[in-house]
């Protein structure tokens, strides 16, 4: 059995890793608590989204917009949403499976990946394959605001339609409810998949009897449908930085819950052993002045 | 100033990040990209982009007339519910007061050219600043807007 002394600076040892993952939990759930309260209030935002694009798909003149034609680039553009810390379970590791998964499709159907980067995670694992990023975000520190969101949507629509790029994709941790959240990549461009995407986890479709052709429209109906394309992508890329946020979080809140609990669990351990050694080193110590009494008066 | 009677109906503003405001009102002026807008009850189906500009929501039931900042979007009007859809919206609304006159004191300083050097050098929008101060008007704010230039 270890030494009292021993047992007592393990447990502290505890203790302490006990009070720093506490601390974590309590800010992992504080910042998760703020994402997620703008996630869940901006889910009508994309569902009105989703209605205004159903709205423009089922025109009877179908729209005829370079952002709905079928990209011609073989290069596919990755924006990977990653942590800058670990201590937040497989988080980053789901990540990296779906990223090798990307690395391997695009090596057997001879594409070009550019991969683009946030978080510093992503960017260990990235050098650790030697692979160069085309760009790395660090301008912001988790969720960029609505301009530089903009910015970022604007470049790889220039991207897009300059025919650099043929597909744009978010591999990021997807935030469905706060008791699921999934690594997915979420195709952004051709435009048309991410429309998708938007009805498809649309509430209510459409409850209007209007069509699109009842409505007056100001611009014309092409220019309205470049603006809302735009829209749609940048704030889908503003979403998906929100849901891999409110998903890190949370992802940390559960990791460090858990690290305390063993944590208190070890300590209760330690305690248990630390009264037993302490009970033998006394019950020891007596029965030495017992013995030596004794000796004294035979 | 003329009361409207027309009636009242629904109006939503949403941003990315939060639903804004989900009220009833009489009327409203959305920053349309072509000039302001005024919408009234019974108003025919609209879907219009947005600019920057200041969104104003008047009788409004049960609460003062409210007043946006909004950094461009869409209006989609249908059956008398009207959805503001915006990147970026700013309010005074629940901003504490000293909050409040320091926006606007800082507008202000860069209407009247205090921050003539940061705007050259694009840190400072004048538009933006332009549009404080007007909403702070609009707002009733008349204390802010006694420093304001003509």
């Amino acid at each position: 059995m270890a030494h009292a002394r021993q047992i007592l600076a393990r447990r502290r040892a505890a203790q302490n890793i006990s009070k720093v993952t506490g601390t974590m939990e309590t800010i992992s759930a504080v910042r998760y608590r703020q994402y997620y309260h703008q996630w869940a209030e901006g889910l009508a935002f994309y569902d009105a989204l989703a209605q205004m694009a159903y709205l423009m798909f089922t025109a009877e003149k179908p729209m005829d917009h370079p952002l709905m034609r079928p990209p011609t680039s073989k290069t596919q553009a990755l924006l990977v949403i990653g942590s800058d810390r670990g201590l937040c379970g497989a988080y980053n590791n789901d990540l990296f499976r779906l990223l090798d998964t990307h690395l391997k499709m695009a090596k057997k159907f001879g594409r070009t990946l550019q991969i683009y980067v946030k978080g510093r995670k992503v960017l260990g694992f990235l050098d650790h394959l030697k692979i160069k990023p085309a760009k790395v975000y660090t301008e912001f520190a988790e969720v960029p605001t609505a301009a530089q969101a903009n910015e970022i949507g604007d470049f790889f629509l220039k991207e897009y339609l300059e025919g650099r790029i043929g597909r744009l994709g978010i591999v990021y941790n997807r935030f469905y409810s706060p008791a699921s959240q999934k690594a997915q990549t979420l195709t952004v461009l051709p435009v048309a998949d991410l429309i998708d995407d938007l009805t498809t986890r649309s509430t209510i479709i459409w409850p209007w009897e209007q069509n699109f052709e009842d409505f007056l429209l100001s611009p014309s109906g092409e220019e309205i449908f470049q603006t809302l394309s735009e829209m749609i992508v940048r704030t889908s890329i503003l979403g998906c930085f929100i849901e891999a946020a409110a998903s890190e979080h949370l992802a940390r809140v559960v990791t460090m819950r858990n690290a305390s609990d063993n944590a208190d669990e070890m300590i209760a351990e330690l305690t248990k052993e630390y009264n037993r050694a302490r009970q033998g080193q006394i019950t020891t110590e007596l029965l030495d002045i017992v013995s030596g009494m004794n000796a004294m008066k035979s | 100033m003329v009361e409207l009677t027309h009636g009242l109906f629904r109006v939503i503003l949403l941003t990315p990040k939060a639903k804004l405001l989900d009220c009833r009102a009489g009327s409203l002026v959305v920053p349309a990209h072509d000039g302001q807008r005024g919408i009234l009850r019974n108003h025919c189906p609209m879907l219009a982009k947005l600019t920057l500009g200041i969104l104003e929501v008047r009788q409004i039931l049960d609460r003062p007339d409210a007043f946006y900042i909004i950094e461009g979007g869409f209006v989609r009007v249908t059956e008398n519910h009207v959805t503001v859809l915006a990147y970026d919206a700013m309010t005074f609304e629940g901003m504490p007061a000293e909050r409040v006159q320091q926006i606007i004191s800082e507008a202000q300083a860069v209407l009247v050219g205090k921050e003539y050097i940061r705007t050259q050098r694009g840190q400072v929008d004048v538009r933006r600043s332009r549009l404080i101060v007007r909403m702070a008007h609009l707002a009733g704010l008349e204390t802010a807007m006694a420093e304001t230039p003509s």
